[in-house]
């Protein structure tokens, strides 16, 4: 509760001076004049208890003799009322001066009983004591007050810091758990990356081993150029997560170095397949060795040749089958090659190998034709098991 | 007289790879099979005196063919790009090449499996 406090600070408590003779007043007025105190008149009873209801006491001086309710009378109207019962009352009286008199107002509640003529000093000394019990106890209220919202409040951050702290080691489990598989993980995949690596090195081997060339800035660049179309294709394949890729995309894939030709020149036409892993290996490699060829000596050598390039799935058999084809016209004349290189093998027997395919390559006058066509399972990602 | 080898491998590059190899050093090739149905007709159908095995085909592993090859005594080893741990249980104490292996590895490898073999 705020103590009201005057204007340069001190705390100021209310005193209540109730006596039906205004000039009786008028005089404790005179004898209690402090800035420490503010002075609440009261004439009568009724208004002594209104003025109860409204303000704070430190003390209440009573006149015991007033017409109707008697000081008496009205300390026991205030002692019954809770908020009211522990202010002190000092009684003032002319007349009531014997001991019965003193009594019965010790058991009304009063905590002093002063006579008329009242020795200022006294009163001074004994109101000045109660004001600064009134304040002492409402420093200690407060101070209570505060130390009860403390303890409450540490108590409330004891419990959130409690609660914190379970949630801090589950989520520690958690975690721990977490790492832990991802661990795991990054095991199985390590094993995975170095089971592919291997298999890769040994298709790069067999590729070094079965690039043929007559020197060897020769084998350099056909090796180097083999081994780049590899590159792409695991591009392609790393950007679908090793699981398929899109026929269209694949086949653009290892064509991209023609830039603006593919579409002017080259068309790439057949129905969305997703295309396995495997199976994308093997036709990447395919569509490299042709286009390798093709700038070298088909359509793609002359500046009129073009390329169809077509893929479809042919359903009418019990078993679908997926054909390509690669067509070149308006080349140079076609000169079929006096031996098989490598490009040769990958175009058939690898390709057929791969996909239990078979395989056209002819070299018609209008310009090289190749085709294979395949079980369509070979060629699509297995249904997951 | 040319000793025939069966080559079980599903990469088709490597396997002509390979198939080439032997070839150029004094085998027979049969083969190469990509599966294990394709690697079972050609030991039935054909017959060998010794095979090499790549571990993982396509969606299945090579067990079978080892197994049968096991129960015909004919030599067989791996060529694999998996660790040890990886093979059939009961084919760990077998030969394992790991890929890739030079030819000369190979041939070294497959001779002195067919020297060793019982039947001979």
């Amino acid at each position: 509760m705020n103590i009201p406090s005057s204007e340069d600070g001190i705390a100021v408590v209310n005193i209540l001076i109730v006596d039906d003779e205004p000039k009786n007043l008028t005089v404790l007025e005179t004898v209690l004049d402090s800035p420490r105190y503010r002075l609440i008149r009261a004439e009568s009873a009724d208004a002594a208890l209104l003025a109860l209801l409204r303000h704070d006491f430190a003390v209440l001086i009573l006149d015991v003799q007033m017409p109707g309710i008697t000081g008496f009378e009205l300390a026991q109207m205030i002692k019954v009322r809770k908020k009211t019962s522990e202010v002190p009352i000092i009684f003032l009286t002319a007349y009531y001066n014997e001991d019965q008199h003193i009594v019965e107002g010790y058991d009304s509640g009063a905590v002093d009983y002063l006579l008329k003529p009242i020795n200022p000093a006294i009163l001074r000394s004994k109101v000045s004591v109660l004001a600064e019990l009134f304040l002492k106890q409402r420093q200690l209220e407060d101070a209570n007050r505060a130390l009860s919202e403390e303890v409450a409040e540490r108590r409330l951050v004891q419990q959130k810091l409690g609660e914190l702290n379970d949630t801090l080691e589950q989520r520690v489990l958690e975690r721990t758990e977490a790492y832990k598989q991802a661990e795991q993980q990054i095991r199985l995949l390590m094993t995975e990356v170095n089971h592919r690596s291997k298999n890769l090195l040994s298709v790069v081997t067999a590729i070094a081993q079965q690039t043929a060339a007559s020197s060897p800035q020769e084998f350099v660049r056909k090796f180097s150029s083999r081994v780049h179309a590899l590159a792409v294709n695991h591009d392609l394949l790393v950007k679908s997560l090793w699981r398929s890729i899109d026929a269209a995309e694949l086949i653009s894939g290892q064509l991209a170095h023609f830039g603006d030709a593919v579409g002017r020149r080259i068309s790439v036409d057949g129905p969305p397949i997703r295309v396995s892993s495997a199976a994308a290996q093997s036709i990447g490699m395919v569509v490299h060795e042709l286009s390798t060829n093709t700038v070298k000596y088909g359509a793609l050598s002359g500046e009129q040749g073009r390329i169809e390039i077509a893929w479809e799935i042919d359903n009418s058999l019990s078993e679908p089958v997926f054909w390509i084809r690669w067509t070149e016209r308006d080349g140079p004349p076609v000169i079929a090659p006096t031996h098989r290189g490598f490009g040769t093998t990958v175009v058939t027997k690898m390709v057929e190998m791969s996909l239990d395919g078979e395989t056209v390559l002819e070299y018609s006058t209008r310009g090289l034709i190749w085709k294979l066509a395949c079980p369509l399972k070979n060629v699509v990602e297995s249904a997951p098991i | 007289m040319s000793a025939r080898v069966l080559v079980v491998e599903d990469e088709a590059i490597v396997a002509i790879d390979i198939a080439d190899q032997l070839t150029q050093a004094g085998f027979v090739v049969v083969g190469p099979a990509s599966s294990v149905a394709k690697a079972l007709k050609l030991i039935e159908e054909v017959g060998c005196d010794v095979a090499l095995l790549d571990v993982n085909l396509r969606d299945e592993t090579a067990e079978p063919v080892a197994r049968e090859l096991r129960s015909r005594r004919t030599p067989f080893l791996f060529l694999s790009a998996v660790s040890r741990d990886h093979l059939p249980s009961d084919f760990s104490e077998e030969v394992l090449l790991a890929k890739p292996a030079s030819a000369a590895v190979i041939v070294a490898a497959l001779q002195s499996s067919i020297a060793g073999s019982p039947r001979r």
